[in-house]
């Protein structure tokens, strides 16, 4: 009995060994896929901020719905509307960050989740989708607001890196009570 | 294997082998010749052997291996230099010729196969005994043909998310053939042990699949297991396996039993389940133990190989992770561990509450310890069971403990009492987290328990022996069976949380469609009621017709008389035979159309008064439905509630470890534990409630010398009460602690800069300051308070569930918070009310009375304080406090308002008109938005227009910190975006076109028929724009303009005339009356959008 934890050891062994050799090709094959790991993002405007948002971040893009205005709410959060039976809240971007938001509001939202929360975000314009390696990612330094820390460059135009884990934990977003 | 179908690969491999045959065939009957020409004997064990791996290719197992056996033979004859035997020639010779046979036979299926090469298979043994091939080669062998079963047992897996109990033909066809090669093989190898247990193995899965009585996933699990033990057995030396196969063999022999016998054991589960529920208390332990012995005749197959598990275990590394099953048991095991709690803990709290000290045994607590150890016991062999020793053991122990106190001991002390908490809260401990390390602290648990169990015991012996009281009652063997007889009519049935929740959403979807209908049928209502007005003027007008037409045909036709009837007056018609035959034939039609007429209005009148029966009977039916809606509704809240005796163990275990801690005695007692509140939300106070107690001890309770100083009893008391009001549960945790001293608060305030020395702030003032983040009197920071959750959460909590907390504060007395838990239904009813053009719903519990204020009752008092019912009231603008811009509040016929009275103060929340009153269904606001002060929730309409629903005692309150101003902003900016349009034209469809063109703009339009119409509605709009047309009945535009500017409330509101009068004469006429633009139809949309914001906007400049 004493010895079966070591020959369970060794048929594992055997086993990885079998694995490694069968699945070579495979393997290499997933090597290069995960050295150039490419995520695809969507381009946005909104207001004067350029933004790029990773498609998996995001739940939905759509025609901005008729917004319901609620009371005591910090400005930035522009009320909450109905996306087929569910209710997101919509939110100024410009505004969260303390930006100028006086430009005149986009008709669409683009819903960023992550497995708790689902907020929307108004936009001015999509203006495409792209797919890029993660490596062409650089990180700022983000004075102003404090959250975009990380850029893309496309054809000389920078886009602030958005995504659902900066976004939604965003201490001013999720304390938006703390406000008043 | 290969993408290639089955059939095709055979149809390869038989060509091939075809070509080998003449080959051998040559080569045999050569060598029956000259047995020892070596190369004759290399070409053949080549040929075999191009077989032999051919076959197995393509999954031909037996003829692969009947190709083995000659190539072995030849093989040993090569390599020892030696010839063929007769003996052996006649041995290749017939598996050759089996080859051959099946090679030509038509059937090429795998039975085929197995039974076309079962002789020649089974003979094997004698001729490859003598060291075919090496027992570590024939185990190399078998390993691998396990492995190529892996996959297969990959595709039932698969199948086990199905939740289909068949066991498929496609798996258990090709398993069992892998199985019998290698019980082949084994035999060849002589491993006999390992035959016998493919063997049974091969049984159990014929046995499995004629069964039904397992599902795919059991299924599924048990194979895994077995594989994985094969796997084991066939990678250790024979002798060393022969034990672990017996063992495995026993398990075979177990399954089978419970393959066998699983339709009964289901049931006996289920009266297992059923039965401990519904004894009652007062039944003894005998009752449990019947059913545990009913229950372990038939161990369940997940015993078996976790005994197993643990087993290996033991020699393993302890903190190794569980695997998938183990994690499914765990769950079963986990929910099962609920229920059995669920009794411990209530025994746990009535024993807690009812033993505050040292105290004889009565017949009470007799009972309450019986039904405790009951369950323990049930609980004790459910873990023993499923393998959770450390759990069985704990309860084990306590369940020594117990049996000794119920029934020996003659007194249950306050010792015993904490030992059996400890106890259950390591239990607790171990059931909610199956894969923590607990051993260190489950066998210090047992030690405690034995320990205290023998100190308790020699105590008892130097006591009198007192005579158990409580009695074993009679027939309760007799009443188990009854139970069981029920169980199925009667039983519990555990249903998931989420399948309750989706339920209720159905539910509240069904709610909202119903109120579509109800809309609908108020519709039909009205459009009955217009109905009904034409029908009348449709009578009214044929009789006017007919009276009409007789006064004419009287003066058109002379003297002669009509008598009114109209046969009559048909006749006198036709006699007259000087008038023109047209004149007369017309008049005559006529006359007969007004008959017809006449008729019309009669079956009109019968028509209406059919579909108004539908309509009430609709009506009827609707309402019934709202009835039995409303009754389910309730139903499916009840089921997710639960009493406050579910979480109380949670508080007594706080208090207790709280106190032990910090070396101070206290007791909590709990009252209204029978208050009953949805899951959710005691799982959303419980956090709250302890933290609370936790301040509690830390800084209310003083250490004992300290009470006993200030004539305190030494033990501390906290209590905890539970009440319902109205719509709230209060929950009251009071405490006789020393209290917050004010003064200490003030001056930590002060010290922190948060208030100046001068501000005079009362004490219901300085105490809200408790509730702000990071606030704490500094020398009262411990270890227990100061764990990062302050009151400042605690309050964030409550708020979250539409809560709210007070606190009232008895210096040197003690402390009360009092939570209020509102009960809010998932549907509800409300009024539907308008305030600046948004609209909100108010639960209609929420409001007294909905009032109509006259401008008297308004202006008695200035300052908007008014007596309603000699209370005074306070009337608000309900617009103001929802951040909208306020709109008319000098109506002629007073305000409309609503009165709400919340904590007994009185409100009138002035609205600006009540749309309806219907059932709503409680939507949250979404994932972000949690707590928003003054909305409880929103709901949906039935086309999807949210509408929040109102926290009125909320807005009654003025905000706290004020400053709101800010958030109206976007209110104003989208107000100013919008354009107000009165639309005056007679033409329904120009009026609805140019509607739909400026609400297209988010715009919003009014309409009027006519000029009179339009000057009516200004009297309630104010609009940015008219647009007008001329010519009208009643009054037409030129003369609406006209009094339009005429008047000088309205002379201000620019004009835009559209009309299809092109003419000089009419525009030079409408810009003389002052219209701002004169647009002649056909129009262009866009133009006509810019030419109204320019209008509007040089208007407003």
């Amino acid at each position: 009995m004493s010895t079966l934890s070591t020959i369970v050891l060794e048929i594992d062994q055997q086993l990885d060994q079998a694995i490694k050799l069968e699945g070579q090709e495979l393997q290499t094959q997933f090597q290069i896929t995960e050295q150039e790991h490419f995520r695809r993002y969507i381009l946005t405007k909104i207001g004067a901020l350029k933004i790029a948002v990773p498609i998996d971040d995001l739940s939905e893009v759509s025609v901005l719905p008729q917004i319901k205005h609620l009371p005591n709410l910090p400005t930035w959060i522009l009320g909450i509307v109905n996306l087929r039976e569910e209710i997101v809240s919509v939110i100024d971007l410009n505004g969260l960050l303390a930006l100028d938001s006086s430009h005149r509001k986009g008709e669409r939202v683009a819903v960023i989740k992550n497995d708790m929360i689902k907020v929307g975000v108004v936009i001015d314009q999509i203006l495409g989708t792209v797919s890029l390696p993660d490596s062409s990612i650089q990180q700022v330094s983000d004075e102003t607001t404090g959250m975009f820390t990380q850029v893309l460059l496309m054809d000389e135009v920078e886009y602030g890196l958005l995504t659902a884990e900066m976004l939604l934990n965003f201490k001013k977003l999720t304390d938006y009570y703390e406000e008043h | 294997m290969s993408q290639l179908p089955r059939e095709e690969l055979a149809d390869i491999l038989f060509q091939e082998v075809d070509g080998y045959l003449p080959q051998i065939q040559t080569n045999l009957s050569s060598l029956s010749e000259n047995m020892a020409d070596s190369s004759l004997i290399g070409e053949t064990h080549r040929l075999f052997h191009n077989i032999k791996g051919a076959a197995s290719q393509v999954g031909f197992m037996e003829l692969s291996n009947s190709a083995r056996m000659s190539e072995d033979v030849l093989n040993d004859v090569l390599e020892n230099e030696t010839s063929l035997t007769q003996e052996d020639l006649t041995f290749i010779s017939t598996i050759y010729d089996t080859i051959s046979g099946f090679c030509h036979s038509p059937d090429h299926s795998f039975d085929a196969e197995a039974e076309h090469f079962a002789s020649v298979l089974a003979g094997s043994s004698e001729n490859t005994a003598d060291g075919g091939a090496s027992t570590e080669e024939v185990r190399e062998e078998c390993l691998v043909s396990l492995r190529s079963i892996l996959p297969f047992l990959q595709e039932l897996a698969e199948f086990s998310s199905d939740k289909t109990t068949v066991f498929p033909e496609s798996i258990f066809k090709p398993m069992s053939r892998a199985i019998s090669v290698l019980a082949s093989c084994s035999k060849t190898a002589e491993l006999h042990g390992h035959q016998q247990l493919l063997n049974s193995f091969l049984l159990l899965l014929k046995q499995i699949r004629a069964s039904s009585s397992l599902s795919a996933a059991e299924i599924s699990t048990f194979l895994k297991e077995v594989i994985s033990y094969l796997d084991m057995v066939f990678s250790i030396d024979a002798d060393k396996a022969e034990p672990i196969i017996e063992r495995i063999t026993e398990r075979f022999a177990d399954f089978s039993n419970l393959v066998a016998t699983g339709e009964r054991k289901e049931a006996k589960e289920a009266v297992e389940d059923g039965g401990t529920e519904f004894l009652p208390p007062e039944n003894n332990l005998f009752d449990d133990l019947l059913v545990e012995e009913d229950a372990l005749e038939v161990p369940p197959i997940e015993e078996v190989f976790f005994e197993e598990e643990s087993d290996l275990d033991s020699e393993e590394d302890k903190a190794q992770e569980l695997t998938d099953e183990q994690q499914e048991l765990a769950e079963i095991f986990q929910a099962e561990c609920e229920e059995h709690m669920l009794v411990i803990d209530r025994t746990l709290n009535t024993l807690e509450s009812s033993v505050y000290e040292d105290r004889r045994s009565t017949a009470e607590l007799g009972e309450t310890l019986a039904e405790m150890r009951r369950a323990v016991h049930t609980l004790k062999g459910a873990a023993g069971m499923t393998g959770f020793i450390d759990l069985s053991s704990c309860a084990h122990g306590l369940e020594d403990l117990l049996d000794w106190l119920h029934d020996e001991s003659d007194t249950v002390t306050r010792e015993d009492v904490l030992i059996i908490a400890n106890t259950i809260d390591t239990i607790d401990s171990l059931s909610s987290d199956m894969s923590g390390d607990y051993q260190g602290t489950v066998e210090a648990n047992i030690k405690d328990v034995s320990n205290h169990l023998d100190r308790r015991k020699a105590e008892g012996q130097t006591e009198q022996p007192v005579e158990k009281t409580v009695v074993v009652e009679e027939g309760t063997g007799e009443r188990v069976e009854e139970d069981t007889m029920v169980a199925g009519s009667a039983g519990n049935v555990r249903v998931k949380l989420e399948d309750l929740d989706e339920l209720g959403s159905i539910e509240g979807e069904l709610v909202v469609a119903r109120g579509t209908i109800e809309k609908l049928v108020e519709q039909l209502g009205q459009s009955l009621g217009d109905l009904s007005t034409a029908r009348d003027a449709l009578g009214r007008k044929t009789q006017e017709l007919e009276v009409g037409f007789e006064a004419q045909s009287l003066y058109g036709f002379g003297p002669s008389p009509a008598t009114g009837a109209l046969p009559v007056m048909e006749e006198t018609v036709s006699s007259l035979t000087d008038f023109d035959p047209i004149e007369l034939d017309r008049y005559s039609q006529l006359n007969l159309i007004i008959r017809s007429l006449n008729e019309i209005s009669i079956d009109v009148n019968a028509i209406h008064s059919q579909i108004n029966g539908v309509a009430r009977e609709i009506r009827g039916q609707v309402a019934k439905q709202q009835l039995a809606m409303g009754v389910m509704q309730e139903k499916l809240m009840r089921i997710r509630m639960t009493p406050l005796s579910s979480i109380s163990r949670g508080l007594y275990q706080t208090v207790r470890q709280t106190a032990a801690k910090l070396g101070k005695d206290v007791q909590l007692m709990i009252k209204g534990e029978d208050v009953y509140m949805d899951r959710y939300i005691w799982s959303r106070i419980l956090d709250p409630m302890m933290h609370l107690l936790r301040n509690s001890i830390d800084h209310g309770i003083e250490d004992a010398e300290t009470r006993v100083e200030k004539g305190k009893a030494a033990t501390g008391l906290i209590t905890v009460n539970a009440v319902q009001r109205n719509r709230f549960v209060v929950l009251q945790i009071i405490d006789d602690g020393k209290g917050v001293d004010i003064d200490k608060v003030r001056a930590t305030l002060i010290d922190q800069g948060v208030i100046s020395t001068s501000e005079q702030l009362g004490e219901e003032e300085l105490m809200r300051y408790l509730f702000t983040p990071s606030f704490s009197t500094k020398d009262d920071v411990t270890q227990i308070s100061g764990r990062g959750v302050g009151l400042d959460v605690v309050q964030k909590n409550i708020q979250e569930l539409r809560g709210n907390v007070k606190i009232e504060n008895r210096p040197g007395e003690g402390l009360t918070f009092e939570l209020y838990i509102p009960v809010t239904l998932s549907i509800n009813r409300a009024l539907i009310v308008e305030v600046s053009d948004n609209l909100f719903a108010v639960p209609i519990q929420d409001i007294l009375e909905v009032r109509r204020f006259s401008n008297a009752e308004l202006q008695v008092e200035a300052d908007e304080t008014m007596q309603w019912r000699e209370k005074p009231i306070s009337f608000i603008d309900l617009a103001s406090r929802l951040q909208l811009p306020s709109t008319g509040t000098e109506e002629f016929d007073g305000q409309l308002a609503l009165l709400l009275e919340t904590d007994e103060e009185y409100h009138a929340f002035r609205v600006d008109s009540i749309v309806e009153q219907r059932e709503i269904v409680i939507k949250d606001l979404g994932s972000h938005l949690k707590y928003v002060r003054g909305v409880n929730g929103v709901t949906l309409t039935g086309d999807g227009e949210i509408i929040p629903i109102l926290n009125v005692s909320e807005l009654t309150s003025e905000s706290p910190l004020g400053a709101l101003t800010v958030a109206s902003q976007p209110m104003l900016e989208t107000n100013q975006d919008e354009i107000q349009v009165l639309i005056v034209d007679d033409s329904i469809s120009v009026r609805y076109s140019i509607s739909r063109m400026i609400e297209g703009q988010g715009w919003v339009a009014y309409q009027a028929v006519d000029g009179l119409d339009a000057l009516e509605k200004l009297e309630e709009l104010s609009p940015d724009v008219i647009v007008l047309d001329i010519e009208m009945p009643r009054m037409n535009g030129y003369e609406f303009m006209s009094s339009l500017r005429n008047d000088q409330r309205f002379s201000a509101i620019p004009v835009v005339m559209l009309t299809s009068r092109a003419s000089e004469k009419h525009r030079q006429k409408a810009y003389d009356l002052g219209v701002n633009a004169y647009v002649t139809k056909p129009y262009e949309e866009d133009d006509f959008v810019t030419l109204l914001r320019s209008t509007v906007s040089s208007a407003r400049e």
